[in-house]
């Protein structure tokens, strides 16, 4: 099985990175209540940590052998603080009076945009003309698709809201 | 710098997108066959699990910490960590397999936006509004023209 994950195109996992951050983002909005975020953040990784460990462990079961090297475990932590600082980062973003919509689309956009000029300039990756009308396109989308109201993501939606349309 | 000023979030809001770019771009490096992904993205959700712990005493308030959590939640929770775990995977898998993060980037944070819409339709029966389905379409377009 896992021979067959690591043959698949990175399209594949695309999709479903969307699919399961869409889902992420649909499930937060059913949570309501006074609950402390951190408590809940803490929820959602725990099980995400445990649910990779499985992984592994199945991984190493199948006769699989785990490589591991000191920069490769430097760049993980890296990139894990880096979620974390974003995640916190975000909290204090919609306390300081950020508007849920602007405040969401905003980022989409810009990481989007930075993704690209990362790649570019210093992964050297392919960029063309058609691209990067895609790019401005994608990301001119984002901010007419996100409504202008919206209950914030640890909260649920108010009916009167959602009937609303907001 | 006034708009800066008067609107503070933007800060925050940079630090957001900085921290987002760094993070996807050192798992870009992080993937070249040095580390295997499954515990890469192991050590990646760790690491952001251990921190949200230390914060939960960091900015605790003055109130006590509530560590309960009501059970129906509790299953959401559940549902959202597997949500999480397939994505902190996928989006290792994806670096792992050579995915360009200029392509990456791009398509991910619009898709993830437009179907958040449309699940918002499907499952709470939100309504669009022109500028959404305007929106809606750019997006779209944007998607297809980034694949050609």
């Amino acid at each position: 099985m896992f021979e067959y994950i690591s043959t698949l195109h990175w399209g594949i996992f695309c999709i479903v990175a969307i699919i399961a951050s869409s889902l992420f983002g649909v499930l937060l909005r059913m949570i309501q209540g006074d609950i402390n975020r951190f408590v809940l953040g803490f929820t959602f990784h725990s099980v995400s940590t445990f649910c990779i460990v499985l992984l592994i462990l199945s991984y190493i079961s199948a006769g699989n052998t785990v490589q591991i090297t000191p920069i490769g475990i430097i760049f993980a932590i890296l990139t894990g603080i880096g979620f974390y600082v974003a995640d916190i980062q975000t909290l204090l973003m919609f306390r300081a009076g950020a508007p849920v919509s602007l405040g969401i689309s905003t980022i989409r956009a810009a990481v989007a945009c930075t993704g690209v000029i990362i790649g570019v300039l210093f992964l050297r990756e392919m960029f063309d003309l058609l691209k990067l009308i895609g790019m401005i396109a994608a990301s001119v989308g984002i901010f007419y698709l996100m409504p202008k109201k919206q209950a914030a993501p640890t909260q649920s939606l108010n009916k009167e809201d959602t009937e609303k349309g907001t | 710098m006034n708009i800066i000023h008067t609107e503070k979030w933007l800060i925050h809001a940079l630090i957001v997108i900085l921290a987002y770019t760094c993070a996807f771009s050192v798992m870009k490096i992080g993937m070249d066959g040095s580390i295997t992904p499954f515990l890469y993205a192991a050590i990646t959700t760790g690491s952001t699990c251990a921190a949200h712990f230390i914060s939960i005493f960091l900015f605790r308030r003055k109130k006590a910490i509530v560590f309960y959590i009501p059970f129906y939640i509790l299953m959401l929770a559940l549902c959202i960590g597997i949500t999480l775990f397939v994505n902190n995977v996928a989006m290792v898998m994806m670096f792992y397999q050579n995915a360009p993060l200029s392509l990456a980037m791009p398509i991910t944070n619009t898709a993830i936006v437009a179907l958040s819409v449309i699940l918002g339709i499907v499952l709470f029966r939100e309504r669009l509004t022109r500028k959404q389905v305007f929106g809606l379409c750019l997006s779209l377009v944007g998607i297809v023209l980034l694949n050609v």
